[in-house]
């Protein structure tokens, strides 16, 4: 068999991803599917890193004469992102641009700031009783990060914040991406502004750094930055927080699990990986085949889409025992939530500390946390990232610790 | 390109070396929690970073360990 029906974007896999990705791994590794013009999707642990491994033979950005591209998703989104959406040996040029205030020594000084929007967060609801997870605790601490590390205004984290959650849980073409594609319109409006405002003032922000760097001898151009921006925006506030939304969320349905990690502040680096692992945050991403080849003994011509699931490859029996349990402590963890190759995610240092960070807090001031599961809403459509519209929780109130953030 | 041999320990025939494949290593930093005294983030990138290019005979187990858990297969030991 080589044929399906998959659709990351359907409803049947936002409810059923591991069940469905499971099949594939038995029965089709490399599997052809109709939708979205049709594509591969690539199941196996080993396949994925190796066509991860191979930008020559797998492209994340062509542009062809006609004007169309292609892209890093399936279908391909309006918005470039670079250096994600970018080959060799252009990409090493921005990639580089980048690593610096994301590496792991210069994310760590960003610790002291992200406790203290933890704190303002958990302060706003700690009095109540009641929150919700997401709109109160997990998107708001990646949105205020990343707005401040771009140097755009953190009082409009909300807006940022929901136009980024809408536009990756609607589906292409329908009315609601549409709407989420107006609001970030919007969005990319403050974006030129700022990048105006930083070219006339520097600042001492990531925005101000990329105005004034040049590439090859010469300034970035407006929309260059805005690509390079974007990437920045979407892959730090959606993806974060879905990660801190289902692995509290889980936590909370297994409570001697939460007990273990609240008593021990040490298991959570290795936590962290396995929750990654276990939710995937960023389900897939997709490649370009540049000519004919084969990916786990199927031939491919060239100009085929092919969707490489880290989803499916984070539970791949061969690779990961016991793949289906959450084991906290699990090393060798080899999970590819980041992706793997040269276009492992650029933010991952800033998602752990964000996710340690919170959940410490969290964990500590909100013990007895509840969450209310048939009020709780996933994401309809987990093609882009699988989170959360809302976690509904309740708790025993506690007292205001003061911070120094405020908005 | 990033990495360094911060300290380069005299080799003895029976130490077990470590090797990063500078190429394949793309900075996810499993190995420094598996064994942070043999391996550090570089803070250019989050690169490898040996810290130890010749392992302790009692800190080869975890050198092993870091080198399976690399999920680019960056690192191999020479013995």
């Amino acid at each position: 068999m080589t044929s399906t029906e998959f659709d990351h974007h359907s409803p049947e896999y936002a409810r059923n991803w591991r069940e469905i990705n499971a099949g594939l791994r038995a029965q089709c590794p490399v599997a052809h599917t109709d939708a979205h013009d049709g594509f591969w999707v690539v199941s196996k642990h080993a396949d994925v890193a190796e066509v991860a491994r191979d930008d020559a033979t797998f492209s994340s950005y062509q542009e062809f004469p006609d004007g169309s591209r292609t892209g890093a998703t399936i279908p391909v989104s309006p918005l470039r992102q670079v250096p994600i959406e970018m080959d060799p040996p252009e990409f090493f040029d921005y990639r580089k641009l980048l690593n610096g205030r994301f590496s792991p020594a210069a994310v760590k000084r960003w610790e002291p700031f992200l406790r203290d929007i933890t704190t303002f967060c958990i302060d706003n609801i700690i009095e109540s009783g009641s929150a919700d997870l997401v709109s109160d605790i997990a998107s708001p601490v990646p949105a205020i990060l990343t707005l401040e590390l771009l140097g755009m205004p953190t009082a409009e984290w909300r807006t940022v914040s929901d136009v980024t959650h809408a536009l990756v849980h609607t589906t292409p073409g329908t009315p609601e991406n549409d709407t989420a594609l107006g609001g970030m319109m919007g969005i990319l409006g403050q974006i030129n502004e700022t990048i105006a405002a930083r070219r006339a003032e520097r600042k001492d922000d990531l925005i101000s750094e990329l105005v004034h760097t040049e590439v090859n001898g010469e300034l970035m151009t407006d929309a260059r930055l805005v690509e390079i921006i974007t990437l920045v925006m979407l892959g730090g506030v959606d993806t974060t927080g879905s990660l801190i939304g289902s692995s509290l969320e889980w936590l909370r349905r297994h409570p001697d699990e939460l007990k273990r990690l609240a008593n021990d502040s040490s298991l959570l680096p290795k936590a962290t990986e396995e929750f990654l692992r276990y939710f995937s945050p960023i389900p897939g991403l997709a490649r370009t085949t540049t000519r004919a080849c084969a990916v786990g003994g199927q031939a491919l011509e060239a100009g085929e889409r092919l969707f490489l699931s880290w989803s499916s490859a984070n539970y791949d029996e061969d690779v990961f025992e016991r793949p289906d349990e959450v084991v906290l402590d699990r090393y060798p963890n080899k999970h590819q939530a980041f992706g793997l190759g040269i276009h492992r995610c650029l933010g991952s240092n800033f998602a752990r500390l964000q996710f340690q960070v919170v959940v410490e807090e969290f964990l500590r001031r909100l013990p007895d946390y509840v969450v209310d599961t048939d009020a709780a809403e996933p994401y309809p459509s987990i093609a882009v990232v699988n989170g959360w519209v809302s976690l509904p929780i309740t708790f025993t109130p506690g007292p205001r610790l003061g911070s120094k953030f405020a908005l | 390109v990033c990495l360094r041999l911060q300290q380069y320990l005299p080799i003895k025939e029976d130490r077990v070396r470590i090797v990063v494949d500078a190429q394949r290593c793309q900075g996810h930093t499993l190995c420094a929690m598996a064994a942070p005294d043999l391996f550090s983030p570089s803070e250019e990138d989050g690169h490898a970073v040996v810290s130890s290019a010749a392992v302790p005979a009692d800190r080869e187990a975890d050198a092993e360990l870091a080198a399976a858990g690399c999920p680019e297969r960056a690192i191999t030991l020479e013995h």
